[in-house]
């Protein structure tokens, strides 16, 4: 297997002693190169530690991310985040776009930030397979859940990173446009050959990924 | 290459311009405070220049010229080489045929000399009146000269002068006045300036050269004298007699910086209370803002990055706002500056005398505190991962847990609400505890100068007339002026309002002591005095050479000056001041006129003047000496003629000086008044005070300028102060709209769950109470004790004795301007949550639950 990102004895204890949570106890990991995965667990669970984890929002108290060549453990806060916006793109349930920024700048952010000049040809397939080249203009306020869930996608594609997280994509939306969101991220990541990882608690949305796995307590139970 | 390559800055620029475009309100209020710090830092850096600048040119105008170095008694080529240096940057040149010889002119030296309008502007010896010589026989005088002599300040009176060429010969000569100008009290030389024509006649006259006089100024004004002994070594001038500025003097100029040092203190008040009024802005919307910079984190925003655009969010605010600041900080330092900077130092403010540095100072102050301000509301989460950020965010909206499982009452749920906007109270707190030890401690300082005491000692009666030629420090009476007449002074004694009067009257004759009278003053002054160790009096007087050559005069023929004193009325009170030395004294027997006090050294060892029971004989009359009484010092006004150095004086009721010397003038009247009657006093003595002949000193008048001057120096420490309380409710008035405006829903949920509105206003009450006990609890007693403790250190340290009027300083402490600051904020706390619950509750109650916030 072509392993993109690979996690072992991975651990998250917040506080001590009788207060002690484990948020994530002992996962081992590994997510193949261009495949749609679902991580899929109850409230609680540490579905989402896991992600933060995995993104490099948040270190681990134990355990190894390696994503690539790359050993996330390895890197300091400043290369953490420069890592990030070049090999990772997320997918937030509150989509996260930022309120002052169109559109258009919203999507080139994470590529703005990296001081790179954004591909545009490449941005505006996306752009139109999405369906939002209308909106390029408009605050993110002037936008539905949707179309604003939509837009996260496209800034998580845009800068063509090697793995794209996703944390509830469709956690806001209705059940027709979580539809609508999932089959238009299952499409980009084929068309451009995007390795998802995405969370949720729905098992019909979970399966429509290539692979699930079920995290229970901080540990994987199935997948 | 490596990771952190590629950091693009202009998206942060970017995104810091929507920022402030996308919070118009924040925005607002962060460039007001910005141009609020900017404005208040202008004020108290100019502040601190021009009271810099005028504590130097006050040196500048007791030195007399604007000048670096001024070489005297040079010839044209000596004038010419010196000129011509190349340290020299530009240089003045007087001709002067001489000086003026007139006796009553003795301590000051006033160069009779060609005009010179440059040499002029530099010893601001430009006319006032009239103008400068023109035509042969024109001459320009200052005022003081003018009084000294007993002229009018008029022109086109004729003058005869006496004056000594450059070889001390005496000489005559007559001129019309075309001119004259105030000259300054400290001066010890000046001009009469003559027109050019006229010098080179009375040089051909008197056939001698001239003398010049040359005012350099320098490229560089580092060490004077060292530049000036330079000169005349590298040029081969030999002796050349020089004088430096004063202001230049680096000794003068670590005295003027010391003296602007509090102005600077009041800086870093400034400081803290922008940063906080900054910060506060900031942390009120904090959540929303770390919110934003979790997401943009997430995104790939490095820690830098999120550094430069805190930076540039900040730095563009200043934009406006900071320049805004400056200009209408020293507008407004303009306007209250002149009276402040002449309370303090004298010295009326121009604009010349400002510089750049303040403005430059104002503006990199304001742009570091605004930048301040809003780096460090975020400056720690800036480094943090974005997942630290979300569970602060989640901790700071959900609370801490709470074990008490209490009863709900209005009491309970106002505690509760204690936490909420916390940063913004804390900091308010801390704007209030420095505008309170701002305030307290400039109240304190005006308070503790003590009029009373300083009117006491520099004032010994209500009013003072004293003859113009002897108003100056450097002036000797002139007997023969005659400014105040007698129907002068009967009128004074004769106003109702006159409650005791008095007056002095002098005249130096030269007397013969009998035997006893020289061997008791010679002996006294032989013997050693304990206070100078193993030295005799006459040894510790070796540095006045004029009263030594006066007692060994006396010693070897018997001859002495003696300055006769006709004293009457209250001016016998000071002449008694002291326990009398010798013998004692009888108003009635001294009324006679028959006996004269002897004056001399205060000394508990022996006496210095004629012993009582002695006889002198004074204008053909011999006189018995009833007492021998201590010098008593500040009155009369001005100086006695050289001559009188050494002098024995003798006191007599001014009847008798009267009948012995019949031309003898009143040189000093002093007036006590009745407690009503000094508005029509004043009106009663308008006339003299128009006569410039007499200068009139009023009690009154002198501690109004005292206290004007304790009111200039604490005056920007009181207006910062004011402005940082401002600051300080303001920020209080924040938390107070936050806590109570932006819960309108919370209110109306507790009254759909039947809470009454009166229970609501008593929650709201208490939650004030609350506040107002915290902010005062935290605030009052550090503040008190600090003032305690802090002021008095300060008043032990050499800061409290620096201006003139500090030796007035009786230090007193009050607690007034923090009794004042507890009710305000009180009240604050107590009517303002009223007002703004009123506000919310306009709505329905189902209005309001509908609402969104």
């Amino acid at each position: 297997m072509d392993a993109v990102l690979k996690a072992a004895g991975l651990k998250k204890y917040y506080g001590k002693g009788e207060a002690l949570v484990k948020a994530l106890d002992g996962v081992d990991l590994e997510i193949e190169r261009g495949k749609f995965t679902a991580i899929i667990g109850t409230s609680g669970s540490g579905k989402s530690t896991l992600l933060n984890m995995l993104g490099g929002l948040d270190t681990p108290t134990e355990g190894s991310i390696r994503i690539g060549n790359t050993e996330l453990a390895k890197l300091t806060s400043e290369e953490a985040t420069v890592f990030r916006r070049k090999q990772i793109g997320f997918i937030f349930q509150n989509y996260n776009l930022v309120p002052v920024l169109s559109v258009w700048e919203n999507i080139i952010l994470p590529i703005s930030l990296d001081g790179r000049k954004p591909d545009k040809k490449f941005i505006m397939q996306i752009i139109k397979l999405l369906g939002i080249e209308k909106k390029l203009d408009n605050l993110p306020g002037n936008l539905s859940g949707g179309q604003q869930q939509r837009v996260a996608i496209a800034r998580a594609l845009g800068s063509k990173p090697s793995i794209i997280l996703a944390d509830e994509p469709t956690g806001n939306l209705d059940t027709r446009t979580s539809d609508d969101v999932i089959g238009l991220l299952k499409t980009t990541s084929q068309k451009f050959h995007q390795t998802i990882v995405m969370i949720t608690h729905n098992p019909d949305i979970a399966r429509m990924a290539d692979r699930v796995i079920h995290i229970e307590d901080g540990r994987i139970v199935s997948q | 290459m490596s990771v952190l390559d590629n950091d693009n800055r202009v998206v942060c620029l970017r995104l810091a311009q929507r920022m402030i475009r996308a919070n118009r309100v924040r925005s607002f209020f962060l460039c007001l405070s910005a141009l609020l710090v900017a404005l208040l830092y202008t004020i108290v850096f100019y502040t601190s220049d021009s009271v810099h600048s005028s504590y130097l040119l006050q040196d500048q105008i007791e030195y007399g010229s604007t000048s670096h170095i001024v070489f005297t008694g040079l010839s044209q080529h000596q004038a010419d080489r010196i000129s011509s240096c190349d340290v020299v940057d530009s240089s003045v040149e007087l001709h002067s045929v001489g000086t003026l010889g007139d006796e009553l002119l003795e301590y000051r030296n006033i160069y009779l000399a060609a005009a010179d309008a440059d040499y002029a502007q530099t010893v601001s010896a430009v006319p006032e009146e009239g103008h400068m010589p023109r035509e042969e026989g024109e001459i320009a005088l200052d005022t003081m000269t003018l009084d000294s002599l007993g002229l009018p300040h008029r022109t086109g009176i004729p003058i005869e002068l006496n004056w000594l060429d450059v070889e001390g010969k005496e000489h005559s000569s007559q001129f019309i006045l075309c001119g004259f100008w105030s000259g300054e009290n400290i001066h010890t030389e000046s001009c009469a300036w003559i027109s050019p024509e006229e010098a080179e006649k009375l040089r051909q006259e008197s056939g001698t050269g001239e003398s010049i006089t040359l005012g350099v100024t320098l490229w560089k004004s580092g060490d004077l004298n060292e530049q000036a002994e330079k000169i005349i070594t590298d040029l081969g001038l030999g002796e050349v007699d020089f004088s430096t500025n004063l202001s230049y003097n680096s000794a003068r100029m670590e005295t003027a910086d010391s003296r602007t040092v509090s102005y600077l203190i009041i800086a870093v008040f400034v400081m803290a209370g922008g940063f906080l009024l900054i910060y506060n802005i900031m942390a009120i919307s904090l959540n929303d803002r770390l919110s934003l910079l979790s997401s943009m984190k997430a995104l790939g925003m490095t820690p830098q990055q999120a550094g430069l655009f805190t930076s540039l969010y900040s730095l563009q605010l200043s934009i406006p706002a900071v320049p805004a600041g400056v200009i209408l900080g020293f507008t407004v330092f303009y306007r209250l500056a002149p009276g402040i900077v002449e309370g303090y130092t004298g010295i009326r403010l121009e604009l010349g005398m400002l510089h750049v540095w303040p403005a430059v100072a104002a503006v990199l102050g304001a742009v570091l505190t605004a930048w301040a301000g809003c780096f460090f509301s975020s400056f720690r989460m800036n480094g943090w991962m974005p997942a630290r950020i979300q569970t602060f965010l989640n901790q700071e909206y959900h609370g801490k847990r709470r074990r008490k499982r209490e009863r709900i009452t209005a009491w309970s749920m106002a505690k509760r609400t204690l936490s909420a906007g916390k940063r913004s109270f804390a900091t308010a707190i801390c704007t209030l505890l420095l505008a309170s030890l701002l305030l307290g401690s400039s109240y304190i300082r005006y308070i503790s100068y003590d009029e009373n005491y300083y009117a006491d000692e520099m004032y010994i009666s209500d009013y003072s007339f004293v003859d113009a030629s002897c108003d100056g420090e450097y002036q000797r009476y002139n007997e023969k002026a005659g400014n105040i007449t007698d129907e002068m002074a009967r009128k004074i004694r004769s106003y109702p309002e006159v409650e005791a009067y008095g007056e002095f009257l002098t005249h130096e004759v030269d007397l013969m002591a009998d035997e006893t009278l020289r061997r008791t003053v010679v002996d006294f002054y032989n013997e050693i005095d304990s206070y100078y160790g193993n030295m005799t009096r006459r040894e510790s007087m070796s540095s006045q050479p004029g009263w030594l050559e006066g007692l060994d005069t006396m010693e070897e023929t018997g001859k002495y000056r003696s300055v006769l004193v006709g004293a009457e009325g209250m001016v016998m009170d000071y002449v008694l001041f002291y326990d009398v030395l010798d013998g004692s004294f009888d108003p009635k027997k001294f009324a006679t006129g028959n006996y004269v006090l002897s004056v001399g050294a205060s000394s508990e060892e022996g006496v210095s003047s004629a012993p009582a029971g002695s006889k002198v004989e004074i204008g053909g009359r011999t006189f018995t000496v009833m007492a021998a009484i201590a010098e008593w010092g500040i009155v009369p006004a001005g100086r006695n003629s050289m001559s009188a150095e050494f002098s024995l004086n003798y006191v007599m009721p001014a009847d008798t000086l009267r009948e012995l010397y019949p031309e003898t003038n009143i040189r000093q009247i002093m007036v006590d008044i009745k407690d009503d009657g000094e508005l029509r006093f004043e009106e009663e003595i308008a006339g003299i005070r128009e006569d410039e002949g007499v200068a009139v000193h009023s009690r009154r008048d002198e501690t109004e300028k005292f206290r004007q001057s304790a009111a200039s120096e604490v005056a920007v420490g009181m207006f910062s102060g004011i402005l940082l309380l401002g600051i300080s409710i303001l920020g209080f008035v924040n938390v107070i709209m936050t806590k109570v405006l932006t819960r309108g829903r919370e209110f109306a949920l507790y009254q759909s769950l039947g809470m009454e509105r009166g229970q609501i206003r008593k929650m709201v009450l208490y939650e004030g109470l609350i506040e107002a006990a915290v902010s005062l609890i935290v605030t009052l007693p550090l503040a008190a004790a600090g003032l305690w403790y802090g002021m008095q250190i300060y008043y032990n340290s050499n800061f409290a004795y620096i201006s003139s009027n500090d030796w007035a300083v009786i230090y007193e402490y009050s607690p007034l301007p923090l009794v004042i600051i507890a009710l305000v904020i009180l009240l604050l706390f107590l009517v303002l949550p009223q007002i703004f619950l009123g506000m919310t509750e306009q709505e329905s109650v189902v209005e309001r639950m509908r609402y969104r916030e």
